[in-house]
């Protein structure tokens, strides 16, 4: 498989190459109701080492540190997508300069980030590549050709390759190799998880970075990042659903065997339950947006009637008698959207196969998992019992960023430091490479006579 | 919608052409202009070489041109001068500790400073050399308290001998032979010793030691005499004289003094007592007692006959 941005993903990860080198780089979850900029420190010595001796990875955090953090307000996003290039721009210009400003007696300014997309309505495929080894022993040279050789999936008009990782490799009828290179075997066939996103919203995306000077040095899905940080090692391992909750969006990502397998998306999140209780209980948006957080929920009980929330109409927020609701009515405009979201998640996830998966646990992140009973919703209908999943403490991160709602930032991080093998990690070996050119015209002799 | 709002608005008589309403955040410059002064680089340039650039820059050119260069000095010297000439800088006094009133007056005059002098230009060292260099000051300490206050101590020389050189000018001189000033007579300082000869005053410590040697003979003495800055006469009362030896004089006089205890020597008509061979004292008598001398013989041998 060989697709058209795979020099503009090789650039990306040569950039994060040298930000490792310069020991900063920065992280901005673009969402659709907030922005967070994280400012990382990263020890490139440790970091070498802990790569060196530790296939796992678990002593990697220790070699990055927070030393500035920013959420400012979202604007000019809806769903994950720019729909106000100069808004949005300013915005992530705001959020970067206060985390900078934060930073700054620790580390200079950063020059490369990792952006997070969550829109662009992410699509999953699995391709299979397979080649015979050629020398009996796997080489880098067969990787690359069993890489190759991997059809490419029908990516649709418009949309492009985000992530393409190799999630499964088999040698003969082993499985579960982690790395083949030097094991011995014919036939060898590596399983890709292909995941595409609309082409436009990810260029617009891509620009809005440009547009603050600021090398890309990686655009990440957002449920995987938010999955990165919010599953465990042992939950990636055996198999796990993350699902982020966001503003514009709910994501599930779906992890088996450290692998991400699957992404998906429902257009539904924390902002349609906002203008859900704006629309239906005529309110403000902001004064939704704050009754939802202090009073919402998703489970009645028999005291909501009696609790009484201010909620003053469009217009008269200032008037003398403010209109009064009871929390029951506000459980009652939630729940159905709360509902609609986890029924359709449910479909998709059956579609997938997930509820066949055996041990597999959900794992709720991302804001809108901090309405209360949004657990106990999840697990009438998706049959499971979930956990709300907080992100991985990571030093210097601030108390403001340990919730939920900050598991994509801190995500990315995390990607920052050990990003999975995607395709172009794998480069052709160069026909004339220095160490193989005899082995090379060897080759060439046997390939050709 | 927007044009009805537009409309609306343009009827109400509002301002048109308002900015558009933007969120908080920098603008594009704004945030170029922070990002570039983020950089280390940047900020050491504009905060360090830049302004030592600019000041390199006017220095040599204030330097380079002639006329710009005597403007700035006069410049400078004037408001230089404008600082020394304040009050809080004036000189309130000054004090002499140590020495005779006499050596405090010459000392006040060396100085040569009044009060109200600036003391920004008061030179310390200076007047310490110039202060030392006045025979009768051993060394000198000169001090500016913060008060404007010059204190200066003084270790003045102690006079010792007086010295009476080849013009036959008389001088007091110090233990080390330093000249301390001149002296008109004599009889002014009867206590000290006199000593003549060339090189006398050299070797000062000699004729101290020599009297500390003989306490009774001190009455006596009217000089000590340098001959060929070798050794010692000592002339006493009635022209008598006592000739040293170069080697340890002290020896030679403590046995001339013995003999005096024994012999009453110095009471005899002697003119000469002859030490410069230690072992063998020799004396010279005066006319008069070698008439004596020869009387007592003729006596003697006259009587020796009568007997």
């Amino acid at each position: 498989m060989n697709f058209a941005q795979t020099e503009m993903f090789r650039a990306m990860r040569s950039r994060l190459q040298t930000a490792i080198r310069r020991g900063r780089i920065g992280v901005i979850d673009i969402g659709s109701s907030k922005i967070t900029c994280l400012v990382l420190r990263l020890d490139p010595a440790r970091l070498a080492e802990a790569r060196g001796t530790d296939q796992l990875g678990t002593s990697l955090f220790g070699a990055i540190e927070v030393v500035g953090a920013r959420t400012v307000q979202s604007r000019g996003v809806k769903r994950g997508e720019i729909v106000d290039m100069d808004e949005a721009a300013r915005a992530i210009r705001l959020a970067l300069l206060t985390a900078e400003k934060m930073a700054a007696p620790r580390v200079e300014r950063v020059d490369q980030v990792i952006v997070s997309f969550s829109g662009g309505r992410p699509q999953s495929f699995s391709t299979v590549g397979e080649t015979e080894t050629e020398t009996g022993q796997v080489s880098e040279r067969d990787i690359s050709a069993a890489l190759a050789d991997a059809p490419e999936p029908p990516v649709g008009e418009g949309r492009q390759i985000l992530h393409a990782q190799p999630v499964e490799i088999t040698l003969d009828s082993q499985s579960g190799i982690t790395d083949p290179r030097g094991m011995t075997g014919h036939r060898l066939s590596i399983a890709l998880h292909v995941m595409t996103v609309a082409a436009r919203p990810l260029a617009n995306l891509m620009e809005c970075v440009r547009r603050c000077d600021l090398d890309l040095a990686g655009v990440v899905n957002s449920a995987y990042a938010a999955s990165l940080s919010a599953l465990v090692e042992d939950e990636q391992r055996t198999g796990a659903v993350c699902i982020d909750m966001g503003g514009g969006s709910t994501s599930s990502a779906v992890f088996l065997r450290d692998h991400l397998i699957c992404v998906d998306q429902i257009r539904f999140g924390g902002d349609h339950i906002t203008a859900d209780i704006a629309s239906g209980l005529m309110m403000r948006q902001s004064t939704a947006e704050r009754i939802k957080t202090l009073y919402g929920g998703v489970i009645p009980t028999g005291a909501d009637e009696r609790d009484l929330i201010d909620a003053p109409r469009i217009g008269e927020e200032e008037a003398p008698e403010r209109r009064q609701i009871s929390r029951g009515m506000l459980i009652g405009v939630i729940r159905p959207r709360v509902e609609e979201t986890f029924r359709i998640l449910r479909a998709r996830l059956t579609d997938i196969g997930v509820d066949a998966m055996p041990g597999s646990s959900y794992v709720l992140t991302g804001a809108a998992s901090q309405l209360p009973g949004v657990d106990e919703m999840a697990t009438r209908i998706l049959g499971r019992r979930p956990r709300i999943g907080r992100p991985l403490r990571i030093a210097g991160l601030p108390q403001s960023l340990s919730g939920p709602d900050s598991s994509a930032a801190v995500g990315l991080a995390i990607y920052a430091l050990k990003p999975h093998d995607e395709l172009w990690d794998f480069e052709a070996p160069r026909p004339w490479s220095a160490r193989g050119r005899a082995v090379e015209i060897v080759r060439w002799f046997r390939q050709s006579w | 919608m927007r044009a009805v709002r537009d409309e609306a608005e343009r009827a109400a008589g509002a301002a048109p052409a308002a900015p558009p309403r933007t969120g908080p955040g920098p603008s594009r410059l704004a945030y170029r202009l922070h990002r570039i002064w983020a950089k280390p680089s940047v900020r050491g340039f504009v905060g360090v070489y830049l302004p030592m650039a600019l000041v390199g820059l006017v220095g040599w050119r204030v330097v380079s041109d002639d006329d710009l260069r005597r403007l700035a000095e006069a410049r400078l010297s004037a408001a230089w001068e404008r600082v020394v000439a304040r009050p809080e800088f004036a000189l309130k006094g000054i004090e002499i500790s140590g020495g005779s009133e006499a050596l405090r007056a010459r000392v006040h005059a060396a100085i040569g400073l009044g009060e109200g002098v600036s003391s920004l230009a008061v030179d310390v060292g200076r007047i310490r050399a110039r202060i030392e260099a006045l025979d009768a000051v051993r060394a000198a300490s000169v001090l500016l308290d913060p008060q404007g206050i010059l204190r200066v101590g003084i270790d003045a020389r102690e006079a010792v001998a007086l010295h009476r050189d080849a013009t036959g000018a008389l001088t007091l001189i110090d233990a080390e032979g330093v000249r301390i000033g001149a002296v008109g007579q004599r009889a002014l300082y009867p206590q000290l010793p006199l000593i003549l000869g060339e090189g006398g005053e050299r070797a000062v410590h000699d004729v101290l030691s020599l009297m500390d040697g003989a306490p009774d003979l001190v009455q006596r003495i009217r000089a000590f005499v340098r001959v060929g800055d070798r050794r010692w006469d000592i002339v006493l009362e009635g022209d008598r004289v006592i000739m040293l030896p170069a080697e340890a004089p002290g020896r030679a006089l403590a046995r001339v003094m013995a003999l005096h205890y024994g012999e009453e020597l110095l009471d005899r008509d002697l003119a000469v007592i002859d030490m410069r061979v230690p072992e063998r004292p020799t004396l010279r008598l005066t006319p008069r007692g070698v008439e004596a001398y020869r009387l007592r013989q003729v006596v003697a041998a006259e009587g020796g006959k009568d007997t």
